[in-house]
């Protein structure tokens, strides 16, 4: 923190900070310290008595095979939709940096996305990948899927992370559109003097140089897909078909609010705080990284 | 542009309309679809318009309609969705401001516990809390009503981060000046911070308004009366047809008008809310 | 009438570094006090002390003869001008200035009136709808005078204000404040590291150096009369000469020249000798001792010339003279200098060996 000169007031700031506080004591870490708590309990089927038992609700998440799955299920999804969206919005943004005139045009009308809900997002898709009257639906069954989202969960799982990737693209391509363009003109120059295309150039020039945004929108895709996507699964799969599309944090949703099971619910909730730690930790290490540039 | 080489500027060009076309296609096509009367999609999705025209909207809008499973009139949901973003909004612009003035212009006993503190709610998104929130929201006896689905979503970090960052780069001779003139520190904060700090708050604006209207899963899980859903909960209500025909049309209109606030405002204040991103992130 | 006086006052931090010793200093009304010295010797630390913007560790600061140590900045009846002039920028010129009055509860026509005299004081009458950010460094600089002299307080605090403009600016800005300081005859304090701006500006000179007060006086009175080896060759520009000197029962040796006089009054052994270079003079005969050029400088008006002493001892010395006195490089040059501008200083404590010049008399030279 600096040391930066002020005021002498000592109670003043002290009421100043309070409200925020307050609502961070009451709604953040009292609730996390009451997860940490009841994970360690096993509440009896009718919510009468509860039980210290330990961390035997971690050892039988870890035991349960449809714990594991849901975070194969997460990572496989994390995964598809981080690479999907930033893919594309790099190649986009690489386009948009090389036209001279027209980027905020583009840009306009590239992140506005990002301001749909994902679950009016999850509508929206879920319309287009309707088997029967969906644009998309049609056109599989042309060249010849059986596109059964309801039933198949791969294809569930397709619907789920296009839908994601359509929203994050947004993002993506406004942090890659920023940093090609704060890469310095006169080493574009340069390079062009030294006989290199903007083909090559974007290669071995922008894309090395904005490294840190790409490694930066890397979690941040990844944190995104982790976490935010609750609302799209929800609309759209429930988390079927049989738990293909159920993700670590739905099934603390379902577990705890629709199965009740609190416990389990629980020690999922406290995984999930500690996941999210981690790479908190890391975008800020790395974030730090990147303002020393 | 370094060089001239028409052909691959026009195949960049090219390449972001497509772009601009792909990312609008499903707008495109709900605009469409609510144009049409539902027994159209029986066969195929229509591409082009139909000849409803925006009656749908129109029926949806007026104030007593009600479809499907949603209890609600679409302009109450309107209404509560408002409510709630605008309040979400001016709470957590306000406690964060103030937070990050107590923490960066002043010395008191506590200031990194407390900063530290605020630090962690980086650390838990309300997907991870949600069991023992809603625990806490119910024993606080604030289901149903618009103070629980607010207050809990106001004190996150990332914006009394930016105005921290932000107040760290005020000279420090602006306070002495002020402090020379008579200003005590509140005046100080009203008469000098305020005006400085007002494309910061701008660019929260936006990302606020835009975090709050389209909150899900919190309004999912503490309201279960009706009064008080927000369109964006309401929508997925409507896909939830057990039986019957899937009014397309109605869904797709809705879902247009869920999306319009939020979309307005990031493009009416593009320079606003690009400020807001990069600058949260940093 | 203001006047400040200064008691014991001392300052250091938490981590035990003491910023200032032991300080005392009166100063009188509409006395312009000039506080000069290089970087870190305390300078604006004492200002900032006086401002109410540090915390005094030690000793009293009254002003009108009240104590006012533990009063705000605000409470003091102080204004400051700043290095980096520290304006509002969201308000405008006239809102600057009448920021301050309006915290005070000054009616409105008051304020308009004393903002538009002292535009017109300060020829800022044509800007005074403008922001900072339209502003030239010199006019925001006037824009922060403007600030404190509406205020019309007791004392005037001036932080290096002109540090940031330019070398011509800094002139004209240096004349406009002196006059500004003598018409409104407020008590003024104005801190500097240029010796310059402190020769031309001072009514009181205060050089201080790693905390401590070296001398007070007049400009003329330091120039003059160096308490130390640091203010003699931090006042004058090129610094005065120093080389090694002897004093024997005989008289002063240095450049294998002896100066014969009565030596009693003075500690025999090493010493330091001072000589401004204005005050070296080149002659063709009875030199009082010789140089050879090493380098010269054409500056126009003067020239400057780089010499080296011809003795063993080969010291450096600079010797400024007319810019048509025909020097080059190489050139073997006999100088002189008036007895009563020599200077001697103990090389232990740096003090000013304070002596009599009549003592001393010139000789031929001796060749060691």
């Amino acid at each position: 923190m600096s040391s930066h000169v002020g005021f002498k007031n000592k109670w003043l700031p002290i009421a100043l900070i309070s409200p925020q506080l307050l609502i961070t004591l009451v709604f953040f870490i009292w609730p996390a310290g009451q997860a940490i708590i009841q994970s360690t309990q096993l509440e009896d089927a009718f919510g009468l008595s509860t039980e210290f038992v330990g961390l035997e609700n971690f050892i039988s998440l870890f035991n349960d095979s449809n714990y594991l799955s849901s975070f194969f299920t997460t990572l496989q999804f994390s995964l598809t939709v981080a690479i999907l969206a930033l893919v594309s919005a790099l190649m986009l943004s690489a386009f948009a940096e090389h036209i001279t005139r027209g980027s905020t045009f583009y840009r306009t009308f590239l992140i506005w996305p990002y301001a749909v809900a994902p679950v009016v997002a999850g509508a929206l898709w879920l319309f287009l990948f309707d088997p029967t009257i969906g644009v998309i639906g049609e056109l599989l069954a042309l060249v010849g899927v059986d596109w059964n989202p309801v039933l198949n969960g791969n294809h569930a799982m397709w619907m789920v992370v296009i839908t994601s990737t359509w929203k994050q693209i947004s993002y993506n391509f406004l942090f890659f559109l920023a940093a090609l363009q704060s890469v310095p003109k006169a080493l574009h120059e340069a390079a062009a003097i030294d006989g290199s295309g903007p083909i090559k150039r974007f290669l071995t020039i922008s894309f090395p140089l904005i490294s840190p945004t790409s490694f930066f929108l890397l979690v941040v895709n990844f944190v995104y897909a982790f976490f935010d996507t609750f609302a799209v699964i929800h609309a759209m799969t429930q988390g079927g078909p049989s738990n293909s599309t159920s993700t670590l944090v739905y099934k603390v949703y379902n577990d705890g609010f629709i199965g009740l099971n609190l416990g389990s619910s629980a020690a999922q909730s406290v995984i999930l705080m500690a996941l999210v730690a981690l790479l908190t930790v890391v975008q800020f290490k790395y974030v730090e990284k990147k303002v020393a540039y | 542009m370094i060089e001239r080489r028409p052909l691959f500027t026009l195949f960049c060009h090219v390449m972001l309309i497509l772009g601009i076309l792909a990312i609008a296609l499903p707008v495109w096509l709900a605009l469409v679809a609510t144009t049409h009367e539902n027994t159209v999609f029986a066969t195929g999705t229509p591409l082009w318009f139909g000849d409803l025209g925006l009656q749908v909207f129109k029926d949806l809008l007026s104030s007593d309609s009600r479809f499907n499973n949603s209890a609600l009139p679409i302009t109450h949901m309107l209404f509560n969705s408002f409510i709630m973003a605008m309040t979400i909004t001016i709470g957590k612009l306000s406690i964060s401001i103030l937070s990050a003035y107590a923490v960066v212009f002043f010395r008191f006993p506590g200031r990194m516990l407390a900063f530290w503190m605020i630090f962690f709610t980086l650390m838990l998104p309300v997907e991870v809390r949600i069991m023992p929130t809603f625990e806490v929201i119910t024993n606080l006896n604030m289901l149903n009503s618009f103070s629980g689905l607010t207050i809990p979503l106001i004190a996150s970090a990332t914006a009394t981060f930016l105005f921290r960052q932000f107040f760290l780069t005020i000279p420090k001779e602006l306070i002495e000046a002020a402090r020379i003139d008579g200003a005590g520190p509140i005046k100080f904060f009203f008469d000098i911070l305020l005006p400085l700090s007002r494309t910061n708050i701008a660019a929260l604006f936006v990302i606020t308004f835009i975090y709050g209207w389209n909150q899900y899963l919190w309004p999912l899980l503490i309201t279960t009366d009706a009064q008080y859903y927000t369109i964006v909960m309401g929508i997925k209500q409507m896909l939830d047809v057990v039986d019957g025909i899937v009014e397309w049309n109605k869904i797709m209109a809705t879902t247009i008008i869920a999306m319009l606030p939020p979309v307005i405002v990031v493009i009416a204040m593009q320079k606003a809310f690009v400020k807001g991103l990069v600058d949260t992130e940093k | 009438m203001s006047t400040l006086t200064l008691t014991n006052i001392a300052k250091s931090y938490a981590n035990g570094y003491q910023a200032l010793q032991q300080l005392d200093l009166d100063i009188n009304d509409a006395e312009m006090v000039v506080l000069v010295g290089p970087s870190g010797c305390g300078k604006s630390t004492l200002l900032r002390m006086i401002a109410g913007l540090e915390a005094i560790t030690a000793g009293e600061l009254c002003i009108d003869g009240k104590m006012v140590n533990h009063l705000e900045p605000g409470e003091r009846d102080i204004a400051m001008v700043f290095q980096n002039y520290a304006l509002y920028p969201h308000m405008s010129v006239y809102n600057n200035m009448a920021y301050g009055l309006r915290n005070r509860k000054t009616p409105k026509d008051e304020i308009h009136r004393l903002v538009t005299e002292a535009a017109e004081m300060l020829e800022l009458s044509e800007l005074l709808q403008r922001k900072p950010k339209e502003l030239s460094g010199g006019q925001r600089q006037r824009v922060a005078m403007g600030r404190a002299i509406v205020r019309e307080p007791k004392v005037f605090l001036f932080d290096e204000p002109l540090s940031n403009l330019d070398a011509k600016l800094r002139v004209q800005m240096r004349l406009q404040i002196k006059k500004l300081q003598r018409r409104l005859a407020t008590t003024s304090i104005y801190v500097t590291h240029d010796q310059v701006e402190a020769m031309t500006l001072a009514d009181k000179l205060v050089v201080l150096n790693k905390g401590n007060v070296e001398q007070v006086g007049t400009p003329l009175e330091v120039y003059d009369n160096p308490a130390s080896l640091f203010v003699a060759t931090f006042i004058g520009s090129p610094a005065m000469n120093i080389i090694d000197a002897k004093v024997t029962p005989e008289g002063i040796v240095f450049a294998a020249t002896l100066l014969p006089g009565n030596t009693q009054s003075m500690p025999l052994g090493t010493v330091k000798l001072g000589l401004r270079p204005e005050h070296l003079r080149i002659v063709e005969e009875q030199a009082l001792f010789d140089v050879q050029v090493d380098m010269v400088e054409a500056l126009g008006a003067d020239l400057l010339l780089y010499c080296n002493t011809c003795d063993s001892s080969s010291q450096p010395l600079v010797v400024r003279v007319q810019g048509n006195t025909s020097v080059k490089v190489g050139d073997m040059l006999g100088l002189d200098i008036h007895l009563q501008d020599l200077h001697l200083f103990d090389p232990s404590t740096s003090k000013n060996l304070y002596f009599d010049s009549n003592l001393l008399q010139k000789q031929e030279v001796i060749y060691a």
